[in-house]
């Protein structure tokens, strides 16, 4: 007869404000990722949507133009470290627990911290505006010497990515150890699901690039406050070295971005193929070459500053090598659903969507690889096409199928299947509008970051314009759909995903509990 | 049942890789002039370095409390250092306190000799601890 017990937390769950600020519960601080991150997300949309209104005709009619650049900045921002990057910690936080069989995250205090640091981190990013000079107007990357021109809203800029990058680290710490030590007996590092695997490569990419993303905000701070001249040609720096610093940490930054995309797809495409993920081993492979080459090809995005012609090479094609990992998983994804049982559902649709149009936004990139052509459409609405194209539906795309595919272990409830598909295709149709015809503006000649543009460019800026008020409303409408479901959506059944293997459908009831898998599952047979 | 946990030798690896490369940029860039990028790669490592050590630490700790004859045995080892205690079952007295700062912490002990159980449990649990560990000292059979 005996008493075992190890680390583990209250049974019973807190209520009021309270349960969410001191909170060390992963799927708590899951949530309130979750919900930041939506937030941030309307936040930063309407930013785009003071853009494009800006850009439906030309001519000057909405802002002036430094507010315009304002924006751009802003959204980029906002976008990136406060709406994409908090909303795939929240997947991580709710999933990878209870995926690998552990009861919380290895540092739960920690975990609370990194997400607390979020909404000081987003007040100073916003904040920014309303500092005497306005925000920074120097696009999300930040380069030199425009920013050491800027009011004190870039030093409020300066300190929120900061402490984002402090939340960030945090957050990749916890995850890696929880991954490393707190898997159920039997859950091998090659069995764990994909979704685990993509987030403990991101982790590893966070942790390698955030110090210098810190590193280049410090010396630009230093910069501008304390009589350095890193990156100040005027005092003997060289700007051109902040570009290369920037980009060694944003081009990893986009696959810190894609790769847990891949993950959730990687986990709702065999789920509604009743099959399972083919080439397994390859995935992991295929997602570590992606990593390790992203810290490979940073001056891509610097062929216009001049370089010699044997460096345009290498990053040409070590660029184009990354096309090959990438063509890996798409054609794994596209050989799970080869004679499969498929359905489609919300979250499939939302997974089909992100096949879709991520291949296109691989292509542009491929397109964009190439240094001659790159040289003509550089800082052209081609590139912002691009790009959009693999964040918003490349990463936005899967972040809603996640949403629609775990809502039901997360709430206990269903959403509105037929609103789900309603927001899918508004979503894909109002993408569109607004995107592809990008294209042709880039092609035309374009250029990105402009409040005004010459006449030949008015019609698709103003389709692009209305596909964005479009695709906009259509996220208030995602909004109306999460909130119907929450209020009074359908009791979802135990496992309402017949194809789902992973543990959270197969070992826990639905809603998932407060506490689970405080005696870790046997899966050594 | 133990979780499946990377072996420390993996661990080492592990950290020593991530930690390798960190620096490696860091020095990279250090030597084109922008060295304010190492005081971030050494905190962010020494922070990872903490979480591996702090983990190891912990990675054995286990508290097992049974009955063997007439004694209640206490068996623990809390960050490597292995205790066990034993009380006589018919002596033995279990009392609950609660510390200023309403945290709830479980004694057991007799004869002037007490020493703190479930010290890694939540306070609920803790109660329920106190519960199990009353039965077992009454129990009649082993």
């Amino acid at each position: 007869m005996e008493a075992v017990h190890d680390h583990s937390h209250d049974h019973h769950v807190p209520t009021g404000i309270m349960r969410y600020v001191t909170t060390t519960n992963h799927k708590d601080i899951g949530s309130l990722y979750l919900w930041f991150s939506f937030m941030m997300f309307l936040v930063g949309g309407v930013m785009a949507l003071v853009i494009r209104a800006e850009l439906f005709q030309p001519g000057l009619q909405v802002v002036q133009p430094e507010f315009f650049n304002q924006m751009t900045t802003l959204h980029g921002l906002v976008m990136v470290f406060g709406a994409i990057m908090p909303a795939f910690v929240g997947f991580a936080n709710w999933q990878i627990p209870m995926m690998i069989g552990a009861p919380d995250m290895a540092f739960p205090r920690m975990n609370n911290w990194s997400f607390w640091l979020l909404p000081p981190a987003g007040m100073l990013l916003l904040g920014s505006l309303l500092a005497p000079g306005g925000a920074g107007g120097v696009g999300w990357t930040m380069y030199a010497p425009l920013t050491i021109q800027q009011g004190m809203g870039m030093d409020m800029m300066i300190f929120a990515i900061h402490i984002l990058g402090m939340s960030s680290i945090m957050g990749s710490i916890n995850i890696i150890t929880t991954i490393l030590n707190m898997r159920a007996p039997g859950m091998t590092m090659m069995k764990m699901p994909l979704f685990v695997w993509t987030w403990l490569i991101t982790a590893y990419l966070l942790v390698a690039s955030m110090p210098v993303l810190a590193g280049a905000v410090t010396m630009t701070l230093t910069d501008r406050h304390f009589g350095t001249h890193f990156f100040n040609a005027a005092g003997g720096g060289d700007p051109v070295l902040y570009q290369h610093i920037f980009w060694f940490f944003g081009h990893p930054e986009v696959y810190i971005i894609a790769i847990p995309a891949f993950g959730v797809i990687s986990e709702v495409i065999p789920t509604f193929s009743r099959k399972p993920l083919f080439g397994y081993p390859s995935m992991v492979y295929a997602t570590g070459s992606i990593a390790i080459l992203s810290f490979l090809v940073w001056a891509h995005h610097m062929y216009t500053v001049g370089m010699p012609v044997e460096a345009q090479l290498y990053y040409m094609f070590a660029t184009m090598l990354i096309a090959i990992p990438t063509g890996v998983k798409v054609f794994n994804w596209v050989a799970t659903m080869w004679k499969g049982s498929m359905s489609f559902e919300t979250p499939m649709l939302f997974a089909q969507g992100f096949l879709f149009l991520f291949t296109i936004g691989g292509f542009t990139g491929l397109v964009l690889a190439v240094t001659p052509i790159d040289i003509q459409l550089h800082d052209t609405y081609y590139v912002v096409a691009h790009f959009h194209y693999v964040m918003v539906a490349g990463a936005l795309f899967a972040a809603f199928a996640g949403v629609y595919y775990w809502l039901p272990k997360w709430i206990g409830k269903m959403y509105d299947e037929k609103l789900g598909k309603i927001h899918f295709w508004l979503s894909l149709t109002f993408f569109n509008i607004t995107f592809f015809v990008q294209h042709f503006l880039g092609l035309a000649g374009m250029p990105r970051r402009i409040p005004d543009y010459a006449l030949q460019f008015a019609d698709w800026n103003m389709v692009s314009s209305i596909g964005a008020f479009g695709f906009g409303l259509s996220q208030v409408f995602f909004l109306y759909i999460l909130l119907k479901a929450i209020r009074s959506g359908e009791k979802a059944p135990e496992k309402p995903w017949d194809g789902a293997t992973t543990l959270e459908w197969t070992h826990l009831p639905t809603p998932a509990p407060y506490h689970s898998f405080e005696t870790p599952p046997d899966l050594r047979n | 049942m133990r979780r499946h946990k990377a072996a420390q030798s993996s661990v080492k690896i592990v950290f020593l890789c991530l930690g390798s490369v960190t620096m490696s940029i860091a020095i990279g860039f250090a030597a084109y002039g922008l060295w304010l990028v190492l005081p971030y790669a050494g905190l962010e490592c020494l922070a990872l370095g903490v979480a591996y050590f702090w983990l190891k630490k912990q990675a054995n700790d286990y508290e097992i409390i049974y009955l063997e004859n007439d004694q209640v045995v206490l068996e623990s080892n809390f960050s490597d250092v292995y205790q066990k205690i034993t009380f006589n079952r018919y002596w033995i007295q279990i009392s609950l306190e609660t510390t200023k700062t309403n945290r709830v912490k479980i004694y057991v002990g007799s004869h002037g000799n007490r020493v703190e159980v479930g010290r890694l449990l939540p306070s609920v649990k803790k109660r329920q601890l106190m519960n199990q560990i009353k039965s077992l000292a009454a129990t009649q059979e082993i």
